[in-house]
């Protein structure tokens, strides 16, 4: 088990990440872009913002509920693999978004911790053995890299992929 | 077959009869009237003493010595006899008219004394045969001094260690103590087989250089080997109490001379030296975690087995916990084509398809058949790789080792179908020389058996969570443990046949059998120079037949001088 207990009270990847489309640090108030017409980057800022947001309740929901049917675009959307039980930004490494020239999808990388628990439910030997001691689970953590694809739907920003590499 | 009290088969290959606990008692009566017997003289300066021993769980015992070797215990007079190993006394005795027995070694320094409450029948044992004991640490009261705070306690500071121990009867038995709750021995004398079995112990320290140190034989006679280890002078005073395979009761103290084989590494994190063991819920007095594979094994008939390969094979089409840090399989072989000739055993021909798909034929003859395999090149031009040969009647699988580079090859065969029990796997080793374009005649030479092994001990990390240690400790056995994952607490072991072969300086191929436990042939090919293997398990159980990978990264954790007690033959087994 993680010794360094995950906090799922996260900055947003963008916040701390670098954005290959537009880096939020360079990034002019909203209140400047709309006054110069640019309706283009307004729109874009926003779609970035909508992107983070979603990532961010992406992971809270992956480290709560674990129900994201509500904002994923298919069923097989997710996998992330067996046993995952919490997962978090690592911080130490910057984050990044690419936003499509259309608009219309996004992918974002960032790296991470995660948490899983594996069942030692097999007939192995070694699996029986190690459930006859007391341990029939374990947790390990792993450092791996989110890849997360983005679509925009009619009204809302969904997750159309999302895969640990 | 009729009884023999040191069986010439493996032990777990042996009716031990299941005693009544009045057969025991019946058994028992003239032990606890005479007191245990000895080859060296017994002590008998307890004679009026009365010690009266506080225990932290069953309470205050007492026990009133008389002239000889009598003693009283609960109102009950029979015979003891002691043994003292520098400042520590170790008592015996048998409660008369009961199936109940006593150990208890005594500080006569500190007053500290750890009883062993010994008993048959009642369980928590499943056969009565198998003595039953509870730990009870406490001290001798005596005067109007304040009650000692201090205790004995179990310890993980013998684990690791290895002894070969002399008794004065003249019998002689390397014990490693390759955890702290489990302990594996090697008779030298009253077993011929040169086999090493795997039994639960208790480990407790009684002093800085003394320890007491208990075996019970679970599984099989069930008997208890207790001793106090002075591991300075490398000497021991201790008792044997059980019913051996012929059900004679044998009850005797013994003195004892060890050779220091060494030190393996221990896993704990560095300061961790705590050794309690695993607690268990609502537990029965004197219960603990005793491995029984037997009972949970599937045992099969030929039918129930030709049923379950008909319904589910699986040869590497699933992810295998015991390579999850495995290397990937390797390609290499594809399109090769090449065949091996086996010394007293078949020749394969092999058409490598794909890195998945070969085709083989046996001797010359027949349609070539199509199988899934995979293969390892764990040193360069070294490759393990297995398939099935499906269709034959034993379900038989090779797993060999070529060694492209020296033209050489080996295999561990396995098949179905032994008389034991029908879906664990026998395995033979067969010699071979391998005949292909751009590969090497090696004419007469072939692999050979390595003591290389013999004595080592690796520890292997298959996936997160799963973990082991091999000891190789006999030429013809591996032995198993079980971490704790967490806490690098090495606990539960077992054992089964073993084989060793040199395949190329620091590469070997070794193999178990997991005989009268689940059944699995496991293999590996150890390469010593990146500490990483590759290995193929073979296994059938009711949820069908399967090959599958196994491979980690290894540690060294030790090697112990034992080859000088094994016999140029002591690699044969016996069925």
């Amino acid at each position: 088990m993680s010794e360094n207990p995950i906090s799922t009270d996260r900055r947003s990847f963008l916040k701390t990440g670098s954005l290959v489309a537009a880096p939020l640090a360079m990034a002019a108030p909203v209140a400047a872009l709309a006054g110069d017409g640019s309706r283009a980057k307004l729109a874009r800022l926003e779609d970035e913002r909508a992107i983070e947001a979603l990532q961010r309740k992406f992971l809270r929901h992956l480290n709560g509920v674990g129900d994201c049917s509500a904002f994923i675009a298919s069923s097989d959307a997710v996998d992330l693999g067996e046993g995952l039980r919490a997962i978090a930004e690592d911080m130490g490494h910057e984050a990044e978004l690419t936003l499509a020239d259309d608009g219309l999808t996004a992918t974002a990388r960032c790296a991470c911790r995660v948490e899983r628990e594996t069942e030692f439910t097999g007939d192995s030997t070694i699996e029986q053995m190690t459930r006859f001691q007391g341990q029939g689970s374990h947790r390990h953590e792993e450092r791996r890299t989110l890849a997360t694809g983005f679509v925009k739907g009619k009204d809302e920003w969904r997750i159309a992929r999302a895969r640990l590499a | 077959m009729a009884l023999q009290a040191y069986p010439d088969v493996p032990l777990f290959r042996y009716p031990w009869t299941e005693l009544t606990e009045a057969q025991i008692a019946t058994r028992l009566a003239p032990a606890a009237q005479g007191g245990p017997g000895s080859k060296g003289g017994l002590e008998s300066d307890l004679a009026g003493t009365t010690l009266r021993i506080v225990t932290d769980g069953a309470g205050t015992l007492t026990w009133q010595f008389g002239q000889g070797n009598r003693v009283t215990f609960d109102g009950a007079t029979g015979g003891y006899g002691a043994l003292t190993l520098d400042h520590v006394t170790l008592i015996t005795h048998v409660v008369p008219n009961s199936t109940k027995a006593w150990a208890i070694a005594w500080d006569r320094h500190s007053n500290l004394a750890t009883v062993l409450e010994l008993w048959w029948g009642g369980g928590p044992a499943p056969h009565t045969r198998e003595i039953n004991r509870a730990v009870w640490h406490g001290y001798v009261q005596g005067g109007d001094g304040e009650a000692p705070t201090e205790r004995h306690a179990p310890t993980i500071r013998m684990e690791g260690r290895a002894y070969a121990w002399t008794e004065d009867t003249g019998i002689r038995t390397v014990e490693y103590y390759c955890s702290y709750t489990y302990t594996h021995w090697v008779e030298l004398d009253r077993l011929e087989d040169s086999r090493g079995y795997s039994a639960p112990a208790d480990y407790i320290q009684l002093t800085e250089d003394l320890y007491l140190f208990a075996r019970v034989e679970a599984e099989f006679s069930g008997m208890l080997q207790l001793y106090v280890v002075d591991s300075n002078r490398l000497q021991s005073v201790g008792v044997r109490l059980g019913f051996n395979g012929a059900d004679e009761l044998e009850y005797y103290m013994f003195r004892g001379t060890a050779e220091w084989l060494g030190q393996n590494a221990r896993f704990q994190k560095l300061g961790d030296f705590t050794a309690t063991p695993i607690p268990i819920e609502n537990g029965k007095k004197g219960e603990r975690r005793i491995y029984r594979p037997v009972a949970t094994m599937d045992k099969m008939t030929p039918a129930e087995v030709d049923a379950a390969v008909a319904a589910s094979t699986h040869v590497f089409d699933r992810p295998s916990p015991m390579a999850g840090n495995g290397t990937p399989p390797s390609g290499g072989l594809a399109t090769k084509s090449f065949s091996i000739d086996y010394d007293d055993g078949p020749r394969m021909e092999y058409r490598f398809v794909s890195a998945d798909e070969l085709q083989w034929r046996k001797d010359g003859q027949g349609e070539w058949h199509q199988a899934r395999y995979n293969a390892w090149e764990v040193m360069p031009g070294a490759f393990i790789f297995g398939h099935l040969l499906q269709g034959q009647p034993n379900h038989d699988s090779h797993i060999v080792v070529a060694d492209l580079e020296s033209g050489m090859a080996t295999n561990y065969h396995g098949f179905l179908n032994t008389p034991y029990f029908a879906n664990e796997a026998g395995a033979e080793t067969l010699f071979g020389k391998i005949a292909g374009q751009g590969i090497p005649d090696p004419g007469n030479r072939r692999h050979q058996r390595t003591r290389d092994l013999v004595g080592r001990a690796f520890t292997w990390e298959y996936s997160p969570g799963l973990n082991s240690m091999h000891l190789y400790s006999t030429p013809n056995t591996t032995s198993w443990i079980i971490p704790n994952a967490a806490t690098g607490h090495f606990g539960t072991e077992w054992s089964g046949t073993g084989d060793f072969v040199k395949i190329r300086d620091q590469l070997y191929f070794a193999r178990w059998c997991e005989e009268a436990c689940n059944g699995t042939l496991g293999t590996l090919l150890l390469n010593m120079r990146t500490m990483h293997d590759a290995g193929i398990g073979y296994h059938c159980g009711k949820n069908g037949l399967s090959m599958s990978a196994v491979g980690a990264p290894a540690r060294h954790a030790g090697k112990f001088d034992v080859d000088k007690f094994f016999g140029p033959d002591a690699w044969r087994t016996k069925p």
